[in-house]
């Protein structure tokens, strides 16, 4: 994998904010540019390749949403994050139609999250399952996070594709007709040690787990209850806000309840 | 637009307040009406508490008041229960609100742990002695603490009419024992898009006015953040947003400690609490939606009144004088 650092362009009017993030960014290992205003933020992406900028939604000079456009008129391929505290579905969905991410300050723990699984260069994916209705599907949604996957639809393909091909992660399917799973992860870490596999299966087991890990590759199964989870999560995360502002409304704090309460139903 | 449909809910929040003590005296009525045909049946009494405590979770949202505040007058002076079960219950309403309220707060850096925990160890030590002496008290005479539970409710109402809190204290110098305690911390305020710093003084007098608070609480199952957050933030200088977040996670602590008491003296009856804690968590649900739509400022002088008139009710039941039967 090529270790190729990303140049971060930061811009916020507030210096202290734009400080204590830069910090941050730094320390996770991107080169970092701060501007406190959009004009200076365009002559740095005039003289640097930017490959991200983060910028602030309002600002004296423009809005956040201005530099972007100007932005990416400078550097088409730049990725662009909009970062604001005052946050509202339409300037969503107008950051959204630049496309261009966008973060909502109260919410940083998704916005480090984002900058943690930035691409660090070119990575070639190999995904490996006889269903193709499947494989597409998993491709589509790897395409959608920026990377470009090789398919291969039986164990013979994949082991052809690895010996023709530096392939960095092979995620594979453990029932196939031709071989098993963890036979083409024991192949294709002999044609490359280096690769980085993952066992998807629809049919685990402890052992299965067990052997995939002996084989120092990861293991995922298919049917997870995630979106049940995740819907759990939601009304739990509901209630408790709610909670939290009637907490705060009991005590004698009207403005932070209403704050939270409708801080809250905006996110949703 | 937005007065109008503020005058609205307002009409409906008075409405609410009129049925919640029309509530027991009707149902009171009406079991008089069927203690008479000798047919009355279990689930009576936690039906109407049920609703009763759903409409107070509403008010007392609206009106920035504490459930327990609200709910061990009213239910002691309008529902023919023993006012230790009434106690006992009212520490679990307010300890609900607390628990459900907590993770919240300290997931948003609001609640403050470090000044949290020197207070709740002082203020849940005296809650256990609290309750333990308002039992005791109730059982030489439950009149004794209707009395004090009325001039109590009284000092509350007064309390919430007149104190008026400061959003951010300015603090010159910390003291020594609040700068031994570590009692400072930092938060974000959103609407100033600035990091707001804060520190303690008068540490000292603020813990030892927490041994008043926590024998209070305990002693009438009251929930304690009327009396928390004017200390911490009138007092020891905290801002409002960390004080009122931090008293709600302190209830939770001093709370727990009184209840054990009354839980052990068989003073907590499911079917009481049950409707209660539910009704009134329900209540405060509903009273946040509504709140982030319109905010009438006169269901609090509303609300205040009603404990003014409920702490006065206390007094008249304790010293039998019948006035306001």
């Amino acid at each position: 994998m090529k270790a190729k650092k990303i140049n971060i362009l930061l811009v916020d009017d507030n210096e202290k904010f734009l400080k204590s993030v830069a910090e941050r960014t730094r320390l996770k290992g991107f080169n970092v540019f701060t501007a406190t205003n959009g004009q200076q933020a365009l002559e740095i992406a005039q003289k640097q390749h930017i490959h991200v900028a983060v910028v602030d939604q309002r600002m004296p000079d423009m809005e956040g949403l201005v530099v972007i456009t100007k932005l990416k008129e400078l550097i088409p391929d730049v990725k662009t994050i909009l970062l604001t505290g005052h946050g509202d579905e339409k300037l969503k969905e107008a950051s959204e139609a630049l496309n261009s991410t966008y973060f909502d300050k109260q919410d940083m723990g998704r916005f480090w999250a984002f900058l943690s699984n930035l691409p660090l260069g070119n990575i070639n994916i190999l995904l490996v399952d006889d269903n193709p209705k499947f494989l597409n599907t998993l491709a589509e949604r790897i395409r959608l996070k920026g990377y470009e996957p090789f398919t291969a639809l039986n164990g013979h393909e994949a082991i052809e594709i690895t010996k023709t091909t530096k392939i960095h992660l092979a995620v594979v399917d453990q029932r196939m007709p031709d071989m098993d799973g963890l036979v083409v992860i024991t192949k294709l870490k002999e044609i490359d040690a280096d690769i980085k596999t993952l066992l998807l299966t629809g049919h685990g087991d402890e052992k299965l787990k067990e052997a995939t890990e002996a084989l120092s590759s990861s293991y995922f199964e298919k049917e997870d209850m995630g979106k049940f989870w995740r819907f759990v999560r939601k009304v739990l995360q509901s209630l408790e806000t709610s909670m939290a502002a009637a907490g705060m409304a009991t005590g004698g704090d009207l403005e932070d309840a209403v704050d939270i309460e409708s801080h809250h139903v905006k996110k949703k | 637009m937005v007065n109008i449909r503020a005058r609205s809910v307002g009409w409906l929040i008075g409405s609410l307040m009129v049925f919640v003590l029309s509530c027991p005296s009707l149902a009171f009525a009406a079991e008089q009406a069927t203690v008479a045909t000798a047919v009355k049946t279990w689930w009576f009494w936690p039906v109407i508490l049920f609703v009763f405590c759903l409409v107070l979770g509403i008010l007392a949202v609206m009106a920035g008041v504490g459930g327990g505040v609200l709910y061990v007058p009213l239910v002691s002076g309008f529902f023919p229960l023993h006012i230790d079960f009434v106690r006992g219950v009212g520490l679990m309403v307010a300890l609900a609100g607390a628990l459900a309220a907590g993770p919240g707060l300290l997931r948003r850096n609001l609640a403050n742990l470090r000044l949290a925990l020197p207070v709740a160890l002082i203020a849940s030590t005296c809650s256990i002695v609290g309750a333990m002496l308002g039992l005791y008290l109730s059982s030489l005479n439950p009149d004794i603490i209707q009395i004090c539970l009325g001039v109590t409710i009284v000092g509350i109402a007064i309390l919430l009419l007149v104190s008026k809190n400061t959003e951010k204290p300015v603090v010159n110098k910390q003291d020594a024992i609040g700068l031994a305690l570590g009692l400072r911390g930092a938060y974000w305020d959103d609407g100033a898009r600035e990091s707001v710093e804060w520190k303690t003084h008068r540490t000292l007098l603020s813990l030892c006015m927490f041994i008043l608070v926590g024998l209070l609480a305990g002693m009438f199952g009251l929930g304690a953040g009327w009396a928390n957050v004017p200390v911490l933030n009138l007092l020891m200088g905290v801002p409002l947003k960390v004080s009122v977040a931090t008293s709600k996670f302190l209830l939770s602590i001093t709370d727990t400690s009184a209840a054990w008491i009354y839980m052990n003296r068989g003073c907590v009856i499911p079917l009481i609490g049950v409707p209660s804690i539910v009704g009134l968590m329900l209540g405060s649900l509903i009273g946040v939606k509504i709140l982030a739509v319109a905010k009438p400022k006169m269901i609090r002088y509303m609300v205040i009144a009603v404990l003014f008139f409920a702490g006065l009710k206390a007094m008249d039941k304790g010293l039998g004088l019948g006035i306001l039967e």
